[in-house]
């Protein structure tokens, strides 16, 4: 199947390239499919394989999301409605509801950088999906756990931090 | 795991890294945010100054919020209210402060034949919602802490008691104009009823069949001349202009207003009693 389509590389910033469908990551990801439009004058003349840098995103983080991206649009072309799941939203009942929790079932920075490489390459699902994984990870805490898990710094001084409890006080 | 490829010997390791969860974009952290309960959402503030104020309800500016509780809680619910077809119908906004802005009442007329008593308490509204002639049976009114920038007439053909108490700045403007509609002692001098023709009588008309009727000014003594006035009203003869039953005047005020003398040297000329008290 991949092979008769047309594919693009993906340049991460460390210099690793990874190939993904053409019509995969334009339906994934906005940016990508952006990038692809401007290309496509010049392209129609050469046989060239496009490959388009990825500034933003390492190897590791940009494997995860053509991993997640091609997951989805196979998964999606198997149920008959290819575009469906950018619309699906995260927790909905689908059947990549499993893949999506044991995806973003990573450590605090794989996540974040998720979530970078997500709002980077404009990929909406993904990047409602990381984000409510973060929230996930705040949810239930004290101030002193989710600072503790996420390496924050209070840097408040003292009269400040009675200040910002007054303010909210209502929440507490 | 995806068809990834080295094409040059590449460095494994993730450039620089993540910088955590702080190195996000305000943005996005507002969008993390907007999945955790509101008060969960507003904790987040205490963690440090980077997240003051980054709950989603926030980014909601007062204002916002304030027309989103106007809209909600005083519109919908005063004209669902309305249309219940209630008999007696009081809004009164407890907690209010002097400066802050008031609850504000949409510029729609009222259409009730029904409602018979209606009370606005530190409720902000607009000339539409005083113009009663769709509520035929209206008959008793108070204005409590009102303010009438925004409104020169209220009519009503059935109003019969009229209790107002005006804030700040109403009273040397809107309230005096509400004595002329009351009196329109410039016109009254002839004999012919203004009533029919003028309207600035609209609310005279529904005051001359009015037996009780109170103008009082709060907060009056920033500008030092705190006032209040009762009309009291008998079944004598007057110019049509001013309410038949008008009989006596008092006034309660600290110092009085020139415009206010010229209405009680009109009334007077009219026979009407007035009780001038100075207040301290």
């Amino acid at each position: 199947m991949a092979s008769e389509k047309k594919v693009v590389f993906l340049r991460s910033s460390d210099g690793e390239a990874f190939e993904v469908s053409e019509e995969v990551i334009s339906a994934a990801s906005v940016t990508i499919k952006g990038m692809i439009d401007e290309e496509s004058p010049s392209r129609a003349d050469t046989a060239a394989t496009t490959t388009l840098a990825i500034p933003n995103v390492t190897a590791a983080t940009l494997s995860r999301v053509l991993h997640y991206v091609n997951k989805h649009f196979d998964a999606a072309a198997v149920v008959g409605r290819p575009d469906d799941y950018i619309f699906c939203a995260p927790g909905d009942e689908h059947p990549l509801a499993r893949f999506d929790d044991d995806f973003v079932d990573v450590d605090n920075d794989t996540l974040i950088d998720l979530v970078h490489a997500a709002e980077y390459l404009h990929i909406k699902k993904l990047f409602d999906l990381t984000c409510k994984a973060v929230a996930d990870k705040l949810k239930g805490r004290t101030i002193d756990q989710i600072r503790e898990t996420f390496g924050i710094v209070n840097d408040y001084t003292v009269e400040e931090e009675v200040e910002v409890y007054r303010e909210n006080s209502w929440a507490f | 795991m995806p068809r990834g490829r080295t094409v040059k010997g590449a460095v494994q390791q993730p450039a620089g890294g993540s910088g955590g969860i702080e190195s996000l974009p305000d943005g996005v952290l507002e969008h993390i945010l907007g999945f955790l309960p509101s008060a969960e959402a507003v904790r987040t503030s205490m963690l440090a100054r980077r997240w003051r104020h980054r709950d989603p309800d926030q980014q909601l500016s007062v204002e916002d919020l304030w027309s989103l509780v106007n809209h909600l809680l005083v519109n919908l619910w005063f004209r669902h209210v309305v249309t219940c077809k209630v008999h007696v119908l009081s809004l009164v906004m407890f907690g209010h402060s002097a400066g802050e802005p008031r609850l504000e009442l949409d510029n729609l007329p009222l259409i009730s034949q029904h409602l018979r008593w209606l009370e606005l308490t530190a409720v902000q509204v607009h000339k539409s919602l005083l113009i009663f002639s769709n509520c035929p049976a209206l008959d008793h009114l108070k204005i409590v802490d009102y303010k009438l920038s925004s409104v020169n007439k209220i009519v009503s053909e059935s109003l019969k008691h009229i209790y107002l108490v005006l804030s700040v700045g109403c009273w040397t403007t809107a309230l005096m104009q509400i004595i002329f509609w009351t009196c329109d002692y410039e016109s009254c001098d002839s004999s012919d009823s203004t009533a029919n023709g003028s309207i600035n009588c609209v609310l005279l008309r529904g005051l001359s069949e009015a037996n009780s009727l109170a103008l009082k000014s709060v907060y009056g003594m920033w500008f030092g001349d705190k006032v209040q006035i009762k009309l009291r009203v008998s079944s004598m003869k007057r110019a049509t202009a001013i309410s038949e039953h008008l009989k006596k005047v008092e006034i309660k005020c600290q110092k009085v207003h020139d415009t206010v003398l010229k209405v009680l040297k009109f009334l007077c000329a009219f026979n009407i009693w007035f009780v001038v008290e100075m207040i301290r």
